[in-house]
């Protein structure tokens, strides 16, 4: 008798499967093992949220208020805005380009914050998002979620991270922070791979080695946390501790 | 739309700021209970609640009533905390490497029967909970206590159903993997 994997047995409490709900009437074991994550479960749904009151709504109005605009957006915004995500997208790499210098380079900044700086930190926000994104790519080629479960590699969002990172690896090498570029030349590569293929078993295996030999998984979070943590010096929030 | 929203979204769309204000006072603490499951942390969730709301001020008008009211506050809510884990998770790696948390925990963790069934085990989950990455913990906060489907998820995160599919398996997976070390590794 083959077992279901531990994927399959924790999507089980999630979705409907017949192969395994059949498994399970059946052997012992794996319904111990199904019980043993429902404990689990159940204890991290015990873990309390602190109580809110009755006056909880009126004390979020009283903070919120003063921070509202005079009023909503205007209707066409949120209908023009997905029309414009693709030249949005053009310009905020323009911007990356112009900005790639002072962002890489980093250094003093001015006390107050200031429209460069907010811009700066959007910047920071969006190479820090890239990493993350990248990073859940990469760890789905390390461990590809099995067909039975119904998982299959996204190729088309490894390409449109592709993408972005030849952008900002080029931002990069523009402004000779070599280092930077070169943690994205190596997250490219593997971005290639996983955007274009792999094809076989044998390079997977093959795109496997070569990305745990260079410890690009390593590398990309080392630099996202450094770029995730300059980003959140620059918040205004800690701008405002700071002052 | 349930819950007699209706009317009250319709003036806030039109920028009504008092229909506005009923909605936010219906629904601050649901917001404040999802946001402090996703960020585990009273200050954290009290700033998602101020820019859940911000933010649903300003897009209103977008709101074409497709779907209940509060589950698309919730999708912003789930965005928010997302955003605000991304940045406490970055700042913790570079505080505290992952690895010297995991041997804190064995270190204090409670006795075998204690870990599972005892009150530290609150303490041990939040530990636990904090060492997933911002995507996991969203997806399986989204998963396990709003009971959103996996579409839905992949939609709130922004990433595909496979991925978000993966999301939730390596959250349980890592919960599961924590949860066990502490009791084995206590005395």
């Amino acid at each position: 008798m083959s077992h279901p994997s531990q994927e399959q047995l924790i999507l089980f409490l999630y979705e409907e499967s017949r192969s395994v709900s059949r498994h399970l009437a059946a052997c012992l074991p794996c319904r111990g093992r199904v019980e043993e994550i429902q404990r689990l479960l159940a204890a991290v749904e015990a873990t309390p949220v602190p109580e809110r009151g009755e006056a909880y709504g009126r004390d979020v109005w009283q903070r919120l208020a003063p921070r509202l605009p005079e009023r909503p957006d205007p209707f066409w915004k949120g209908i023009l805005a997905p029309r414009l995500a693709f030249a949005g997208a053009l310009a905020a790499v323009a911007m990356a380009a112009f900005l790639a210098g002072r962002f890489w380079r980093g250094g003093e900044r001015p006390a107050a914050a200031s429209p460069s700086q907010a811009r700066d930190q959007i910047l920071l926000v969006t190479v820090g998002d890239h990493l993350e994104r990248s990073e859940v790519v990469l760890i789905e080629l390390l461990h590809p979620p099995s067909r039975e479960a119904g998982g299959q590699f996204d190729h088309a969002r490894a390409e449109e991270l592709l993408a972005a990172n030849r952008l900002y690896r080029q931002s990069a090498s523009a402004v000779g922070e070599r280092a930077v570029s070169d943690v994205l030349d190596d997250l490219e590569r593997v971005l290639l791979e996983a955007a274009h293929g792999p094809a076989s078993v044998e390079e997977v295996e093959n795109a496997r080695r070569r990305m745990e030999a260079e410890g690009v998984l390593f590398k990309i979070r080392v630099l996202g946390s450094r770029v995730r943590q300059r980003g959140e010096a620059m918040s205004p929030r800690n701008e405002r501790k700071r002052t | 739309m349930g819950g007699n929203d209706e009317a009250a979204v319709a003036r806030a769309r039109a920028g009504d700021r008092e229909a506005f204000r009923t909605l936010v006072e219906k629904h601050s603490r649901n917001v404040f209970r999802l946001a402090f499951r996703m960020t585990g942390n009273e200050e954290d969730a009290e700033d998602v609640v101020q820019e859940t709301f911000l933010r649903a001020y300003r897009k209103m008008p977008t709101f074409a009533g497709q779907s209940e009211f509060s589950t698309w506050l919730h999708r912003i809510a789930a965005n928010c905390a997302v955003d605000a884990l991304r940045r406490r998770v970055a700042r913790q790696r570079q505080e505290r490497p992952l690895e010297a948390k995991a041997e804190e925990a064995v270190a204090s963790g409670p006795t075998p029967e204690r870990a599972l069934f005892g009150y530290e085990i609150h303490e041990q989950v939040t530990r636990s909970l904090d060492g997933l990455s911002a995507m996991e913990r969203a997806a399986f906060v989204l998963r396990h206590f709003e009971g959103r489907t996996i579409a839905e998820i992949g939609k709130t995160l922004g990433v595909r159903s496979g991925a978000a599919r993966n999301c939730v398996f390596r959250a349980v997976t890592k919960l599961r993997r924590d949860l066990r070390q502490v009791a084995e590794g206590a005395p």
